[in-house]
């Protein structure tokens, strides 16, 4: 398939389960600091970026109703993209609210990346584009 | 201000962990039709870690042994269970024009379509199906005419 062909045109959104609704949806808005797009008694979206052909890019959070481990989840990471003049200020304000902040650099990607947990154990990466790294 | 962090600017990425990855990738790559950005191996040749190109932006998508206990995974299990993943779902973008085609295409490989519906508030069109591995896949357009005229 060359590139052209390619119907996939990105990232629309992710969305996660989740065994505490409120607390889960309090860390996403207030800690990662994104928009709340419609909160629903099972669910809250949030808007994360503009994205693809006019729509918004979202991260979703579901009220699970199964029994969920974090230890055996198939989410690696999720992965969100900062500006590299908020990179300091941000780790710097993770790490004020207490959370343990891992960061490092992929230099084949040339980023700049800060791994940390959400409340119910999924990691999340706060990534940046950096030409100086690499 | 309000609480919005004003830095953050997309999502950049979503990695999955895997059981197979020769299988997932095979599915990745020649149903889904992602081009793949790089290969990680490990020290004895064996890939681990494939990163993929999602659309023309930024946007990744990576597939991680789920046996890989470094990068920030060490108080996870080595073994996955897709039954307790906290994974919903995951959408990917595409183009109006080939919602139809996407959806006929995947279902003629023998992958059933699980659900299909559009979100008024949304405005889009979705469908959704499984990878080899359970995890659900939305295909996603976005269409100013859903919804309209309501809400």
């Amino acid at each position: 398939m060359n590139k052209s062909d390619r119907r996939v045109k990105g990232l629309g959104e992710v969305s996660i389960q989740v065994k505490d609704l409120d607390v889960m949806h309090k860390f996403y808005e207030e800690v990662v600091g994104l928009e709340v797009l419609r909160r629903d008694e099972s669910f809250v979206f949030f808007k994360v970026a503009e994205g693809y052909g006019g729509h918004t890019q979202n991260l979703a959070l579901f009220q699970a109703e199964n029994e969920l481990n974090p230890e055996q989840t198939t989410l690696h990471h999720i992965a969100l993209n900062v500006a590299l003049e908020d990179f300091e200020t941000e780790k710097m304000r993770l790490e004020g609210l207490g959370l343990k902040v891992n960061a490092t650099v992929h230099e084949w990607l040339h980023v700049r990346s800060l791994y940390f947990a959400d409340p119910e154990g999924n990691s999340l990466e706060f990534v940046c584009y950096d030409a100086s790294v690499g | 201000m309000n609480k919005s962090n004003q830095s953050i600017t997309g999502v950049a990425e979503i990695a999955l962990r895997v059981h197979d990855l020769d299988l997932m990738r095979r599915f990745y790559e020649q149903v889904i039709g992602l081009e793949v950005l790089r290969e990680i191996k490990n020290s004895d040749g064996t890939v681990i870690v494939v990163f993929y190109t999602v659309g023309a932006g930024n946007d990744h998508l990576a597939l991680f042994d789920e046996k890989l206990m470094d990068w920030f995974t060490r108080d996870k299990s080595p073994k996955i269970d897709p039954k307790l993943t906290t994974l919903s779902h995951f959408a990917l973008r595409i183009a109006l024009d080939d919602f139809e085609s996407e959806k006929k295409r995947i279902e003629q490989l023998g992958i059933e379509i699980v659900h299909s519906n559009a979100s008024s508030w949304l405005h889009c069109r979705m469908f959704y199906f499984f990878d080899p591995e359970g995890n659900l896949i939305e295909f996603n357009s976005h269409d100013e005419g859903v919804g309209k005229g309501e809400e």
